[in-house]
């Protein structure tokens, strides 16, 4: 079933004030807060216009991205366990590109991944945009990768990551800031960067609550014990926690168990550091703050079937797939 | 105590004379590398120093500055490193104006009352962190407060953009509050983002407009805080022209001296050259 224009309708006016703190937003200096200032006042009218919600439909066509359905994995102790895969990444990518193309700007792109990184370029050329990207240092390395971007006209930067920061995040954000009139970052993977994009990526997650609610709705009576989610970065699950605000569902986040975890400031944002294995992997600030007031569980295990044979959970549960 | 800085600039006026404030990037103690860099500003005349904080999200800085970003964190210099840096060139330099640069994110992770006490240890006179709300936000973490409170200046940064912006807009409006709000000095940034690194020509068709601007504005208010130019400096007729043609105070300079030590020039050969962008303020 395709994403329906009430599913990705934001009747909910974005908050877009959120500060520096658990949603991620970071500071920016004084003489750029007028132009942020702009971007989110015009944000604020677009993403309620039909030609907005037309222009996401289209990315989601195009990604052929359909409503996640939910599928039965078993039983695993006293748990009826369910599973879905989260859409998240699609609704924010198509949230952000239909933002660029309204608003005519060029997309800014953070690349660590191909498939990821395929998706936006198509995407985007569905919609006739020009894009910049700046790739991680393995994908820099891909030669042919590179040349087929530059050749569809695209700017690619595949130099930074291998001469200085291996961080594409980093330099998306700075050829945003550089070019804070004509180009738009796209903050996918990492829910950061200044007001208002924060506050935009959570909006554009919003389709997954209102399945998840549907969901919960029609196919477990309201009566679902606990709901699991990735905790890398941590988007998709804090946009699944979000369905339940209101209800008695437990939420824990699963995660392998890291070498450290330590206080620090990433893509301009205070949050959390982990290493797992040889990476390092930066935590969603509001998954953070979530733990810390402890509406969700921390549990670390290297899978989800592990997690919940570790634990005490009668009745139905759902895992969310994808981080 | 008056500030150094405050001292240091009314001399420069009292000499018809413009500040060279030069960075130096930081090690790990003893420092044997950016005490020499310091050594060599101090000798060349330098009315102040920046020392860097290195941070892993550097998204203001250019090329260069990255480099010496990445290379401090690779040894695992830490803010903790840099404080002692800070007080070992203050117990060598008393007397020179010294500022420190480095961004939020960091100042949170250290603790802020950290970082303000390390400041206040090393006798800094200045505090430059140009991704901190002070006047658009008002000042949300009494940060700004707390440091001009310990007598160190916070830093308060304007684009060329902003410095013309038209009366009666809300940008007009900033503008006049961040020059009311300045202190010690005040960063007139040409580049486009404020990414620094080093640039061909000196944009004082840019620049020299919005110098006058604030300057027009700091008369309206009765203030008189020196502007610094931040626009990829790396010639000594760049350094002359930016107080000469533009108009400003002095000029901030990180990359030009950066990018002859990447390229492995000892400090020897590159201390005539800094020489002749302090003298350049001079002429």
């Amino acid at each position: 079933m395709k994403f329906t224009q009430d599913s990705i309708y934001l009747k909910v006016k974005p908050e877009l004030d959120m500060e520096f703190g658990k949603f991620g937003g970071m500071y920016v200096p004084d003489p750029f807060s007028p132009v942020l200032e702009d971007l989110a006042k015009k944000a604020i009218e677009i993403v309620q216009t039909t030609e907005f919600i037309e222009n996401r439909k289209k990315v989601l066509n195009v990604l052929d991205i359909s409503i996640p359905e939910i599928t039965k994995v078993g039983d695993i102790k006293d748990a009826e366990v369910y599973k879905i895969q989260s859409p998240v990444f699609p609704l924010i990518l198509s949230g952000y590109l239909a933002l660029a193309n309204i608003l005519d700007r060029t997309p800014s792109f953070a690349a660590s991944d191909e498939n990821k990184l395929d998706m936006f370029v198509r995407s985007a050329e569905f919609l006739g945009l020009k894009v910049y990207v700046a790739l991680d240092k393995r994908l820099s390395q891909k030669t042919a990768l590179v040349e087929k971007l530059v050749k569809a006209g695209h700017t690619v930067d595949s130099k930074k990551c291998v001469e200085l920061f291996d961080d594409p995040i980093l330099y998306a954000f700075q050829y945003f800031i550089s070019n804070i009139n004509n180009a738009l970052y796209v903050p996918v993977d990492a829910n950061s960067g200044p007001y208002p994009f924060p506050s935009l990526t959570v909006e554009f997650t919003t389709g997954f609550k209102k399945v998840l609610e549907d969901i919960a709705a029609k196919q477990f009576d309201n009566k679902l014990s606990a709901l699991l989610a990735c905790a890398y970065p941590g988007t998709s699950a804090v946009a699944a926690y979000r369905f339940c605000d209101d209800c008695d569902t437990r939420l824990i986040s699963v995660e392998p168990a890291f070498e450290f975890d330590r206080n620090d400031c990433y893509c301009g944002i205070f949050t959390k550091v982990v290493k797992v294995g040889e990476e390092e992997r930066i935590l969603c600030p509001e998954l953070v703050y979530s733990w810390e007031t402890g509406e969700v569980d921390r549990v670390f295990a290297d899978d989800f079937t592990t997690a919940l044979a570790a634990m005490e959970i009668k009745g139905k549960v759902l895992v969310v797939e994808g981080c | 105590m008056a500030n150094r800085l405050d001292r240091r600039f009314a001399e420069l006026r009292s000499n018809n004379e413009g500040a060279l404030i030069p960075l130096s990037p930081g090690d790990k103690a003893p420092f044997a590398t950016s005490m020499e860099i310091i050594d060599m500003f101090a000798e060349i005349g330098s009315d102040a120093v920046e020392i860097a904080v290195p941070t892993r999200f550097p998204w203001m800085e250019g090329k260069a500055m990255q480099t010496h970003q990445l290379e401090a964190l690779e040894q695992g210099v830490s803010p903790a490193d840099s404080f002692k840096l800070m007080e070992v060139a203050r117990a060598k330099y008393p007397d020179l104006p010294l500022a420190t640069i480095n961004f939020m994110g960091p100042v949170l992770t250290y603790g802020q009352a950290n970082y303000v006490s390390g400041c206040k240890r090393a006798s800094m006179d200045a505090v430059d962190i140009p991704d901190y709300p002070f006047v658009s936000r008002d000042d949300p973490l009494y940060f700004g407060s707390e440091l001009r409170n310990n007598n160190i200046h916070f830093v308060i940064d304007v684009t060329t953009n902003l410095a013309v912006a038209p009366e009666g807009t809300r940008e007009y409006k900033l503008l006049c509050g961040l020059i009311q709000h300045s202190g010690g000095f005040l960063f007139m940034i040409a580049q486009a983002g404020g990414v620094s690194g080093t640039k061909d020509s000196l944009p004082v068709d840019t620049l020299k407009p919005a110098v006058e601007r604030v300057k027009m504005l700091e008369g309206k208010f009765h203030i008189n805080t020196p502007i610094i130019v931040v626009c990829g400096i790396s010639t000594p007729e760049q350094v002359h022209n930016s107080i000469r043609l533009v108009g400003a105070d002095g000029v901030m300079l990180g990359s030009a001296i950066s990018k002859r030590l990447q390229a492995g020039e000892s400090l020897e050969h590159i201390q005539p050259f800094a020489k002749s962008l302090k003298d350049a303020t001079k002429v």
